[in-house]
């Protein structure tokens, strides 16, 4: 641990000596701007305090210039004389002597006043980052629960975590990475629920981070990894305040950048990627209903394609012969391998979703129009697709796209591609081989050092009331274990009344 | 007690002996009881599991005497390092010969009937490259994947409701106890070789958390669980075939599947045969492990030998498919088999009850 606290410092003193202030008010001013290598948007403003020059220092573009006029330049016009700390007006004040801790105050906002035979600094902050304001997410819509949404800014994020836990165990942590960005990232969790091991373990990750530069949530992702080869996402971002909330609650750890919207939280299981904030808020049969759905989805799109190819290539004898009849009618003409066809159709749909993913809605819709109705009909018509396979495919593209957390929704549709070959080349068996080794592989994962297919893999029945469905609210009684935080319980006797 | 790193807790135990247990040996377990036994054979099937039985608590008596110590370490404890070496040696041979076994009719069982043209090699490589991803990890991350696996026995036992819908002739199994004692038991013997794989138990044991007490309640209801199974199997494809049809008939379950058919699927044989993929290839990952675990061996080169391992079962399976010699191979593997279960264990615990020894320390 002791290695992390120096880092930041370390950080500074690789890019500038460590200088002390002086007594004299134009030797220091020389010495921050050397320090801020003479950049032109740093502001000097000449002033008299006590009878003695001052100067106040501030990066033009940080700072907000109604706030400096009515909190720090009109005050000391106005009183001349006194005490600095009791004339500013301002909610944090910082005294430093140190050209570096100096440099970095002013880059976070905060205008310096420099005094004539004063060594010691007074920083005192009067920025404000233009932001974003708060709405709801466009890529994690949900229809029966709260429309707010993490935004850029680390503190409004924290706010919104904090407006939702008012808990005095609600701790957070900070840690500045990347020596040219100084970006801040922060560790938010409950301090008598989150896994003492688990905590430790992720701190311990986050100080081997050494970058230059930090700009999003996915960098640190895959950074701290337990298997960055796996096609599965092994922590949830959500950009989501009640679901970051939520899993707080059950003892899990979050992880906010500083200018990135998206959350991490760490550490998850596979099942969570496929639950939504909707199902607590809707009847319980209804939630688990959907939760189903979504499963349903999963197997669809990772395996619904490779079944068909299977099917064709290998076991024509599987289907009825009405059915039979009817598909072989649709491969007549074909003059491609069911693998083939699949292959570029699912091409096809990437290159649509892709094409349409960045562009206004107006135009966006009439590629899919273009791209989905015309291509569509017309590569059947000309024999290029069989009919029977557009079908497979639209189900398949559209099953992708049910899982809530589009990370894992994308990992279905792309393990999609290996089990389709292993069909084409070894019918049913490719399939199931490939399946079980998959299933292998969840049950090897771990995130954390806990169990990334829990509870299925170790098998924990207690833990199967909230994962294939959703019982009652009331019959959650225990927390999730897959975390394993310190305590279980999170309700008593909700339903008491009933007698 | 000390707990070991990769330890299994009682309740993968039971999933994992009945992983072992449960594999190819149930396609043909019907027709290879029913040559002796007839009608009886499910008499038969519940002989074999009472014998099991009794064979486990000779185990767990023999175990109990140690148990901290893998069993490569009890045999060199009881015979000395030299004898227990060689039998060590000779566990080992088992287990390959038996993981190689069942990887032989596996593939020759998907062959017939999956995939007809593909290669043997290419099907076996495929099997064991899986068979070795899992079994590298340890202990503990197979024990999880079995319990998975158990999920796809409850789909047969589902799958097999529905042949009840099948016309069925109880007069076949009638009049109960026709075939006479010695036939009877001349099945059990024979079906006893389908359900080998609880010899597994004498190399796990060291492994589950908290052995001292409760481990014969697990591996009994493991071994009524797989009596139970092999019986309502059998007994099901007794009432629906015909004594003649069973003889020639060698995999009679899937022929049963092979009646059913619903809308959406003609063939169910086919589509249970891909999932009972998974149940087969336990039951070679199990071997491979206790082939690994059999020689005493470091920790660090676990993962070295289970590769080897895996390259030595893949060579024996290149062997030609042809009946002589996997009926061959059969023979030769069941008196390995006799040897195994029976005769070293016994000698064992003999050996040990004489002599008077047990694992030195705080565990008398």
């Amino acid at each position: 641990m002791s290695f992390f606290k120096n880092t930041p410092k370390q950080n500074i003193t690789l890019n500038e000596n460590d200088k002390q202030l002086t007594n004299d008010l134009k030797k220091n001013i020389e010495m921050i701007h050397e320090y801020l290598c003479q950049t032109e948007d740093l502001m000097f403003k000449k002033m008299s305090f006590n009878k003695m020059g001052c100067t106040i220092l501030f990066l033009d573009s940080m700072v907000k210039k109604d706030i400096l006029q009515s909190s720090v330049i009109g005050p000391i016009l106005e009183k001349k004389s006194g005490e600095i700390q009791n004339v500013v007006k301002t909610t944090e004040l910082k005294f430093s002597s140190n050209i570096s801790e100096v440099g970095a105050s002013l880059l976070e906002g905060y205008c310096t006043i420099l005094i004539e035979n004063d060594a010691i600094a007074k920083s005192v902050v009067v920025g404000e980052i233009a932001e974003r304001s708060i709405e709801e997410p466009a890529n994690e819509r949900n229809i029966l629960s709260s429309h707010d949404g993490f935004v850029e800014n680390l503190s409004t994020n924290i706010l919104l975590l904090r407006r939702r836990i008012k808990s005095p165990q609600l701790k957070v942590k900070f840690f500045t990475l990347g020596k040219i960005t100084n970006t801040k990232v922060s560790m938010v969790f409950i301090d008598k629920l989150a896994n003492k091991k688990i905590l430790e373990e992720v701190e311990r990750r986050i100080t081997f981070i050494d970058v230059d530069h930090l700009l999003s949530i996915g960098d640190i992702e895959e950074f701290i990894e337990d298997n960055p080869h796996s096609p599965f996402p092994q922590m949830l971002t959500t950009e989501r305040p009640d679901r970051g909330a939520s899993y707080l609650t059950e003892g899990k750890i979050i992880l906010i950048v500083d200018g990135s919207p998206r959350i991490l939280i760490v550490p998850i299981t596979f099942f969570a990627f496929y639950q939504s904030p909707d199902d607590y808020n809707s009847r319980w049969v209804l939630g688990s209903f959907f939760r189903i759905i979504r499963f349903f989805s999963l197997m669809i799109s990772i395996s619904l394609p490779a079944i068909y190819i299977a099917i064709i290539s290998f076991h024509s004898e599987v289907l009825p012969i009405g059915i039979l009849y009817s598909v072989r009618v649709s491969l007549e003409y074909v003059p491609f391998s069911p693998l083939v066809e699949a292959i570029v159709m699912q091409i096809i749909l990437e290159l649509l979703k892709e094409a349409s993913i960045r562009l206004p809605t107006p135009i966006a819709q009439t590629l899919g129009i273009v791209g989905g109705l015309i291509i569509g009909t017309a590569v059947v018509e000309a024999n290029l697709v069989s009919n029977s396979m557009i079908v497979v495919i639209g189900l398949t593209a559209i099953s992708s796209f049910v899982a809530p957390v589009n990370q894992m929704g994308t990992s279905a549709r792309l393990l999609g591609f290996p089990v389709m070959i292993a069909a084409s080349l070894f019918g049913f068996f490719g399939i199931v081989l490939i399946l079980m080794v998959l299933v292998m592989h969840l049950c090897k994962l771990e995130s954390f050092g806990t169990h990334y297919f829990s509870p299925l893999a170790p098998f924990k029945l207690e833990d199967l009331k909230d994962t294939f469905v959703r019982l009652p609210t009331w019959k959650l009684k225990t927390r999730p274990t897959d975390s394993q935080p310190v305590y279980k319980q999170q309700q008593r006797h909700t339903r008491g009344w009933k007698k | 007690m000390i707990t070991k790193k990769y330890s299994i807790t009682k309740f993968q135990l039971f999933f994992v002996l009945i992983q072992s247990q449960i594999g190819i040996g149930l396609f043909s377990l019907p027709n290879v009881v029913q040559e002796s036994a007839k009608g009886d054979s499910w008499i038969s099937i519940i002989l074999a599991g009472a014998g099991v039985q009794f064979l486990l608590i000779v185990y767990l008596f023999l175990l109990k005497r140690f148990p901290d110590d893998e069993f490569a370490q009890i045999t060199q404890k009881i015979l000395g390092r030299t004898l227990g070496k060689i039998i060590n040696f000779f566990f080992y041979f088992y287990f390959i010969m038996t993981g190689s076994l069942s990887t032989i009719l596996m593939v020759k069982l998907i062959n017939l009937q999956l995939l007809p043209i593909t290669p043997n090699w290419m099907i076996s490589l495929l099997i064991l490259s899986a068979c070795i991803y899992l079994t590298i990890s340890n202990l503990k991350i197979i024990a999880r994947f079995f319990v998975l696996a158990f999920t796809l026995i409850i789909l047969l036992l589902f799958l097999t409701l529905f042949t009840l819908l099948l016309p069925q002739e109880i007069q076949f199994i009638l009049p109960v106890g026709n075939s006479g004692i010695k036939n009877i038991l001349i099945g059990s013997n024979s079906a006893l070789f389908s359900m080998v794989g609880f010899e597994a138990l004498l190399f796990l044991y060291s492994f589950i958390i908290h052995n001292n007490k409760g481990v014969l309640k697990t591996i009994s209801l493991a071994n009524i669980f797989v009596t139970g199974f092999y019986t309502f199997i059998v007994f099901i494809c007794l009432i629906s075939f015909s004594p003649d049809q069973l003889n020639l008939i060698r995999e009679p379950l899937i022929f049963l599947f092979r009646g059913l058919s619903f809308k959406m699927f003609a063939r169910v044989d086919l589509i249970f045969l891909s999932f009972w993929i998974v149940p087969m290839t336990t039951t070679i990952i199990a071997y491979l492990f206790l082939a690994s675990k059999s020689l005493r061996n470091e920790e660090k080169s676990y993962k070295k030998i289970v590769v080897i391992n895996g390259i030595l079962i893949f060579l024996i399976s290149l062997i030609p498919h042809t009946d002589e010699i996997t009926n061959l191979f059969t023979k030769y593997i069941s008196y390995l088999n006799y040897a195994v279960i029976y005769v070293i264990p016994v000698l064992l615990l003999i050996l040990s009850i004489i002599f008077k020894k047990h694992e030195t320390g705080e565990t008398a």
